[in-house]
């Protein structure tokens, strides 16, 4: 384990009393089990008393995306609740997590960032039938509407061609004039949006153009 | 809801109230001076009896017998019959010791009043978590407790987590509620020192301690006596046991760490050790206490949870939006 995850790991162990490090080396990541308590901004304690398992992964820390398993079964095992069968929760969109592990984690602050926010969430939705927030679709269309978020728009040959920008298939130099929007200089309009979704990494962008393309193939 | 809550609703008034605080810039006015008729109100909003059984059913469950009236102090119920006489009996006890520490620096802040019902308001506080948790206060010395846990109807192991309970819902109170609120108005480093011990049979001598009605029924004991020496040892809020305490329970490496010299030395080559007290692990492990998102503590006492309103859940449930990949 190198030094920067066995602090953390410390750090994250010795401030929250209710977890403990079970296995230094269970299939390469260190894996950590405990129960998450939820307390609202009032300081009032919910009943829920999740009990996870949190694997992080050893090589690479903490340029890592740690995974969380909720054993108590508290979460119904339904689609409509983000979790697998087996208690995998999806935290948060690839895309947000991407972005954190390439920036680099530090396990704290992923808990606080992820992981509480992901089983608070939870409950919100127990007591009101939403999420605080609301939610992604699953899969493909999820995906879709992450960017028509994160871009602000519904016109998906606008989010087709930022992509392609965005990972050098479409190349436009910064003072021409933008061949997506029609204004007059690309690194005015669209280059801030290209540059933006290029935390995600290249291998990501590829994947999302195409599941744009074949979304856009069958409105055509 | 915080059980300690009515104590800090009271110390509050009594602070923003207080004329000498508010004035303290531009007048020297001798406390004589002011009106402080309001005083006595606030007393009176200290909980009372009915209010430590509404927060024992709210803490403990409904059904949970009431407490009718509180034991007088320097008379153990299970020693009463030691009163006045001769006899003496041998019997484990824990003694335990808690004062708050830099108290004093308030009365260059506030009135005598105000001071004498902030300190009566702690006091107040420290008896009810002594009491919901089945401790008996011995003996009271201005801001400090002198308490007993223990007697002839429970266990040596219960008698001891509900002495580390009852003064980890006291540390708890002044570490957070109260200093919270202290610090809020510029008064600093306001803690408690806890030192708590167990003697076992052979060890404490119960006895009447005095003349006539002028006395208590007592201990005595080198495990009563190294208590307060405990409490002198600890941290700023800290709590410090002697290595009885740690013996009684099972799982105790996580919480206690071992002073460097020990408390005592019973010079035929054997010593007593002292141990330093993670009690707000042992608040949470217990379930007597949760921790936030920050992983502050908050105590437990209680289920609340079905009056909860979700919109306190917002700031944090918002920063997720949860998808879905699974195939």
């Amino acid at each position: 384990m190198n030094s920067i995850l066995k602090k953390d790991v410390n750090e994250f162990i010795n401030r929250y009393y209710k977890f403990r490090v079970i296995d230094y080396n269970r299939n390469g990541c260190v894996l950590i089990e405990g129960y998450i308590s939820i307390v609202d901004v009032n300081g009032d304690i919910w009943s829920a008393n999740y009990k996870v398992q949190i694997a992080i992964p050893v090589s690479n820390y903490p340029n890592v995306t740690p995974a969380v398993k909720e054993i108590s079964t508290k979460i119904e095992r339904n689609w409509d609740y983000h979790i697998s069968e087996e208690g995998i929760c999806c935290l948060a969109i690839p895309h947000k997590l991407l972005v954190a592990e390439r920036r680099g984690i530090n396990f704290t602050q992923f808990y606080q960032e992820f992981i509480y926010p992901f089983f608070t969430n939870h409950q919100h939705k127990l007591r009101t039938g939403k999420y605080a927030n609301g939610e992604f679709e699953h899969h493909e269309k999820g995906i879709l509407q992450f960017y028509s978020e994160e871009l602000k728009t519904k016109d998906l040959t606008f989010t087709q061609k930022i992509i392609q920008a965005a990972i050098g298939k479409l190349k436009i130099g910064n003072n021409d004039k933008c061949p997506i929007c029609n204004a007059n200089k690309f690194k005015k309009c669209c280059k801030p949006k290209a540059n933006k979704i290029l935390r995600y990494g290249l291998k990501r962008l590829r994947d999302d153009l195409e599941i744009v393309n074949i979304e856009l193939t069958k409105e055509s | 809801m915080n059980i300690f809550n009515p104590y800090l609703e009271v110390i509050k008034k009594a602070v923003d109230r207080d004329p000498k605080y508010t004035n303290r810039f531009f007048s020297n006015m001798p406390d004589e001076d002011y009106d402080l008729s309001y005083i006595q109100k606030l007393r009176s909003e200290l909980p009372n009896l009915e209010k430590l059984n509404e927060s024992v059913q709210l803490a403990k469950g409904l059904g949970t017998p009431s407490i009718t009236s509180l034991p007088r102090l320097g008379n153990h119920p299970d020693f009463a019959h030691l009163k006045s006489s001769r006899n003496t009996e041998k019997h484990w006890i824990i003694s335990a010791f808690v004062d708050v520490q830099k108290s004093t620096q308030l009365h260059n802040r506030f009135t005598l009043a105000t001071v004498a019902l902030i300190t009566e308001g702690i006091v107040k506080a420290s008896i009810f978590a002594v009491n919901l948790c089945g401790g008996y206060v011995h003996r009271i010395q201005g801001d400090g407790l002198m308490v007993y846990f223990g007697g002839k109807n429970i266990e040596k192991g219960q008698a001891t987590k509900d002495a580390l309970k009852a003064f980890s819902m006291i540390s708890y109170f002044v570490k957070n509620d109260l200093k919270e609120y202290f610090e809020l108005n510029s008064i600093r480093d306001i803690y408690t020192r806890t030192g708590i011990d167990l003697g076992h049979n052979n060890q404490v001598l119960w006895m009447y301690s005095g003349l006539g009605d002028s006395g208590e029924v007592t201990t005595c004991s080198l495990h009563t006596s190294l208590a307060p020496k405990m409490q002198a040892t600890a941290t700023s809020n800290g709590i410090v046991v002697g290595q009885h305490i740690l013996n009684q329970l099972s799982s105790s490496d996580k919480y206690f760490n071992q002073k460097s010299k020990p408390i005592w030395d019973y010079e035929d080559g054997r010593f007593y050790n002292h141990y330093d007290f993670n009690w707000e692990r042992y608040l949470v492990d217990n379930d007597f206490a949760a921790q936030n998102l920050n992983g502050d503590i908050l105590l437990n006492i209680g289920d609340y949870s079905i009056s909860n309103d979700p919109i306190n859940l917002v700031p944090i449930a918002k920063i997720n939006k949860p998808y879905l990949n699974f195939r």
